[in-house]
């Protein structure tokens, strides 16, 4: 079905060729199963065919229950796992066709909050945080200057020198944060990027994501905490056992 | 690309320092090849000597007549000298013979009295040849059995010392032989060893390597860094070893010395030290740098 402005353009100039908008990120009819092979090799659908595009610039909330599928979905977009049926579309391309240095650059930008931080064991948080814009390419005096900047807005300054063993649960979400966002990516990507915060944190990382997505960063935010879904007023998809059952421009939490 | 180089070496240190546990471990598992193949180095030598000094007991004897002068037998021993596959000939005259005899068995008191009552110098003069190789003195024999030694020649022992010398010669090229398949079988050993415990170290960062290629880190960023850590462990592994290796050759060589007189292992270590620290040092990082590289390969795939 054609929009109703692009009809009404039909009626008036004859007929046009439509071209869609295209998306920055489209995931096209994505199916991911799982074999559980400690179930005795039992099927199980992460993602039902999914299908839906984020917008350069937009702030996208992806909602669901634990085991909707909001975690499978960043690491196909992340190419850390590969889908079993459809394709995901980044700029137009399809990642799964990509060479090995495309996935490099796709990974470079995407800054990526895991939900299980996945802090590098052997580094302190500078050392983390420094070893993205090491891997970018970035000259020693940026790391010296964008780092301690960083560490002030997620106010872990004191923490600089500590490994992600000495961190508790939020300081270590905080400097995942940091992590995902020193090399200013296109698009951040956060899985429950707030689990683990208090409510004075979590507020402030909710408005560093407004803040950096209106500097023109797509941010696709994964979370189940319908307080800060509702209080971001963005797009909310709703995902239920692999499936999208809403998608809502200023949507809300409604599970 | 410096930068990134340098960045790599780094890292590289980093890891390992930070590891020290499993770089400990890592050292000491690579110094087994190390310090089997400065081994073979070493024991080169003392095969050396012991394989010359069975062999130097093979070795035939021919034995002139009485009345064959002194001018044809040394003749005869020019003759022999100018086949290719002898080594050495020894004239033995008859009254070196006999003080010779005298010699070693001057504590037998009837073997010397048994001489005393025989008449004049009983022993005949002969030549001592060694040969080359154990086919050799088939050869050397057929020679002397030739029609103008004949009326010179008394007897060659060969016959009765060709299951003598088939043995030696059997014995030394199994020395040799089985040398060189324990060494073989020790080096694919201890290689395999190694590589396990380096594919083990880095499976324990199976989820670092993961957590790398998620923020786009390169595959040979990754590789470089366990590539600079295997160059560190198996050049300190290599140092660590040729401490141990002139310790050793210090330590031994008056023993052995002792034991094996005309062999120096200090000296013949000292005359080597170049090659052996650059074959330690060659086994320890070619061994440390392709372990972390085909045990990283696999961890790389995400």
């Amino acid at each position: 079905m054609l929009p109703k402005s692009f009809q009404a353009c039909q009626r008036k100039f004859g007929p046009v060729r439509y071209i869609k908008k295209a998306s920055m990120i489209r995931f096209n009819n994505i199916t991911k199963v799982y074999q559980v092979k400690a179930a005795g090799h039992k099927r199980v659908v992460a993602l039902d065919g999914i299908s839906f595009g984020v917008e350069k610039g937009e702030f996208v909330s992806v909602v669901g229950r634990s085991g909707a599928g909001k975690t499978t979905l960043f690491k196909l977009l992340l190419m850390e796992e590969k889908p079993t049926g459809g394709s995901v579309l980044y700029k137009n391309e399809n990642i799964y066709k990509f060479k090995p240095k495309n996935i490099n650059n796709l990974r470079r930008n995407v800054g990526a909050v895991f939900q299980d931080y996945k802090l590098l064991p052997n580094m302190t948080v500078t050392e983390n945080i420094a070893y993205v814009m090491k891997v970018i390419g970035s000259s020693d005096a940026e790391i010296r200057r964008d780092i301690p900047k960083i560490l002030e807005i997620v106010e872990l300054e004191d923490r600089a020198q500590n490994f992600p063993a000495e961190l508790s649960g939020g300081e270590a979400q905080r400097a995942a944060i940091a992590r995902a966002l020193i090399h200013r990516p296109e698009v951040v990507l956060a899985d429950e990027p707030t689990g683990n915060l208090d409510p004075y944190h979590t507020l402030d990382i909710l408005k560093l994501f407004l803040k950096i997505n209106e500097m023109g960063t797509t941010v696709i935010l994964a979370s189940h905490n319908r307080e800060i879904i509702n209080k971001l007023k963005k797009r909310v998809v709703t995902l239920d056992q692999g499936k999208i059952v809403r998608d809502e421009a200023k949507g809300r939490f409604s599970l | 690309m410096l930068t990134s180089l340098k960045r790599t070496i780094g890292l590289g240190w980093q890891n390992m320092v930070r590891d020290g546990g499993i770089a400990v471990a890592n050292i000491f598992i690579m110094m087994i090849p190390i310090l089997l193949v400065s081994s073979i180095f070493l024991l080169k030598d003392i095969s050396r000597y012991m394989i010359d000094a069975l062999q130097a007991k093979a070795d035939i004897s021919v034995y002139f007549n009485e009345n064959t002068t002194e001018d044809d037998i040394l003749k005869v021993k020019q003759d022999i000298t100018s086949i290719p596959q002898v080594n050495e000939v020894k004239y033995i005259s008859k009254d070196q013979a006999l003080l010779d005899f005298t010699e070693r068995h001057k504590d037998s008191a009837t073997l010397m009295e048994s001489l005393s009552q025989v008449n004049g110098n009983p022993f005949l003069a002969s030549l001592n040849i060694k040969a080359m190789g154990m086919s050799d003195y088939d050869q050397v024999a057929s020679f002397l059995g030739q029609e103008q030694y004949k009326a010179m020649v008394n007897k060659v022992n060969y016959s009765e010392k060709k299951s003598v010398i088939e043995k030696i010669f059997f014995l030394t090229a199994g020395v040799s032989k089985t040398g060189l398949i324990l060494a073989a079988i020790l080096g694919f050993v201890s290689v395999l060893v190694t590589f396990n415990t380096i594919r083990m170290a880095i499976l324990n960062r199976r989820e670092e390597i993961a957590i790398q290629r998620l923020v786009g880190a390169s595959h040979w960023f990754i590789r470089g860094q366990f590539f600079v850590e295997g160059l560190i462990f198996g050049l300190l592994a290599a140092i660590f070893c040729f401490l141990i290796s002139s310790g050793i050759s210090w330590y031994a060589n008056s023993s052995l010395e002792a034991l094996m007189p005309g062999l120096n292992l200090w000296n013949n270590y000292m005359a080597g030290i170049g090659t052996m620290f650059l074959l330690q040092f060659a086994t320890g990082t070619i061994l440390g740098t392709i372990s972390s590289m085909i045990a990283t390969t696999r961890y790389l795939k995400v």
